[in-house]
């Protein structure tokens, strides 16, 4: 299955009639076992599902579910948010926190489910980067290496250069 | 993404819902479904409900939980909260043999003890099989059915019945 | 306090964006170099702390302290908060320069208290 056919599968009826689910918790753990959601998940890490793709298929998704008094394709929605649970992309983060921020009850199921992976997503492990630079000091250093003087009789010529910088480490 | 929807729509339509100690409920009132969601409760009985019994066609405002602790005015969201209804509210849990019309069954997934539904008994046949009333969720309609042909039989989860009562 | 998980001073260090893992290239234990001064392109100190219940809403600094092995001794701070129930800090140093042949430690303190040390022997190549 391609990756467009997997899109039009999660937003397909007959994909939501496998996933009967009382309250948006229960959703959200029944697409964390679905195959649907992992498939997504493994074309995306591999690259074949770019970030374009998804916000093309959910902008059309928005236009097509305009103007009703139920936003109908919520469980698409959700389907992505899973997907993007365990995944820290600038994308992933963006489309969490919008749905999630959605305050219009006709997208109440959408938007619960994307809190609920935020809040998972908060027991994950945090990562704070600082850099510590200094200035490159010009430092005279001597290298040196052998090169062959005549490759026939093996005879070789100890060369001598200064240069800066060079360091190496082990 | 979604700086429209941000921005446009009612917030969520709640009403003043409590447990009889006082403890609030969250919910949500929900909306009544649209075509998309009419054909795909059609689907789901197509698939699950040969049996079933359709009491009332897909309709909005309430789920399964919202049925039985909120008189179908409102949809209770969260399901952490039902062990709480159901301490507050007196309820106690009992066999399937002990279970009569009125007493409640719940779908418990019991891989991850999450509850899936709660239906209400609604007579035992022959051979002593109970049935149940069940809204599936909360833009279905109600179904009687036997209390194990349910939404989830073929879906990979493992379903053990909970059967509690309000009788003292 | 958060408390220490571990410790690890390398050569790099990468964090995986799509799934949050932690990769730590060539651990720092000896180093060998022709000549003196030279310059260390990089080194990475990372360290993983776990939060502890009473850690929200507090301002942590750790303290990244290297000794040199001519007796020099740096500190290089960084501050942050635990915003998750676990978090690395990642510290990078460009262009160190080590006088001399020797150890050189890289110490890590916590709100000026000691949590963990790394030693890395320096030694000269002989011709």
């Amino acid at each position: 299955m391609t990756t467009n056919e997997l899109l039009e599968r999660i937003s397909s009826v007959d994909f939501e009639s496998g996933l009967v689910a009382s309250t948006p918790r229960v959703l959200r753990q029944m697409l964390l076992r679905c195959k649907e959601v992992r498939t997504l998940r493994d074309a995306y890490d591999a690259g074949c599902l770019p970030d374009e793709q998804i916000r093309s298929f959910v902008n059309r998704l928005l236009g097509e579910g305009a103007g009703g008094d139920r936003f109908p394709y919520q469980t698409a929605l959700a389907v992505i948010a899973v997907m993007f649970e365990s995944r820290f992309t600038q994308f992933a983060d963006e489309y969490l926190n919008d749905l999630a921020r959605i305050r219009s009850d006709r997208f109440w199921i959408a938007a619960r489910v994307a809190r609920q992976c935020l809040d998972s997503r908060v027991t994950r492990i945090g990562t704070d980067i600082r850099q510590f630079s200094h200035p490159s000091t010009e430092v005279q250093m001597t290298v040196h290496w052998s090169t062959p003087a005549d490759p026939q009789n093996g005879q070789y010529v100890v060369c001598e250069a200064s240069e800066s910088p060079y360091f190496q480490v082990a | 993404m979604f700086e429209v929807e941000s921005l446009i729509g009612d917030e969520d339509r709640s009403l003043a819902l409590e447990t009889r100690r006082g403890r609030p409920i969250r919910n949500i009132v929900e909306r009544e479904p649209g075509d998309r969601e009419r054909r795909l409760y059609e689907l789901i009985r197509k698939r699950f409900g040969a049996q079933w019994v359709n009491r009332k066609w897909a309709c909005g405002a309430y789920n399964c939980y919202g049925m039985v602790f909120a008189s179908r005015r409102t949809t209770i969201e969260d399901d952490t909260q039902i062990p709480d209804v159901l301490g507050d509210d007196g309820y106690c849990k009992i066999s399937e043999d002990e279970a009569v019309v009125g007493d409640l069954v719940f779908y418990r997934d019991r891989g991850r003890g999450t509850l899936l539904h709660v239906a209400v008994i609604t007579r035992r046949a022959e051979l002593k099989a109970l049935h149940a009333l069940s809204k599936w969720y909360s833009t279905s309609g109600e179904d009687e059915h036997h209390i194990r042909h349910h939404c989830w039989t073929d879906q990979g989860l493992d379903v053990e019945l909970e059967f509690w009562t309000d009788r003292p | 306090m958060p408390t220490l998980e571990y410790f690890v001073v390398a050569e790099s260090v990468s964090v995986d964006q799509t799934t949050n893992t932690v990769s730590v290239f060539h651990i720092l234990e000896e180093i060998h170099a022709p000549v003196f001064p030279f310059v260390l392109h990089r080194l990475v100190a990372v360290v993983h702390w776990n939060t502890e219940s009473d850690d929200a809403d507090r301002d942590f600094q750790v303290s990244v302290l290297i000794v040199f092995p001519d007796g020099q001794r740096k500190e290089f701070n960084q501050n942050f908060r635990m915003i998750r129930s676990r978090l690395r800090t990642i510290a990078n140093f460009i262009g160190l320069q080590i006088p001399q042949p020797g150890t050189m430690t890289v110490e890590i303190r916590l709100n000026g208290v000691h949590k963990a040390s790394h030693t890395i022997d320096i030694r000269k190549i002989e011709a």
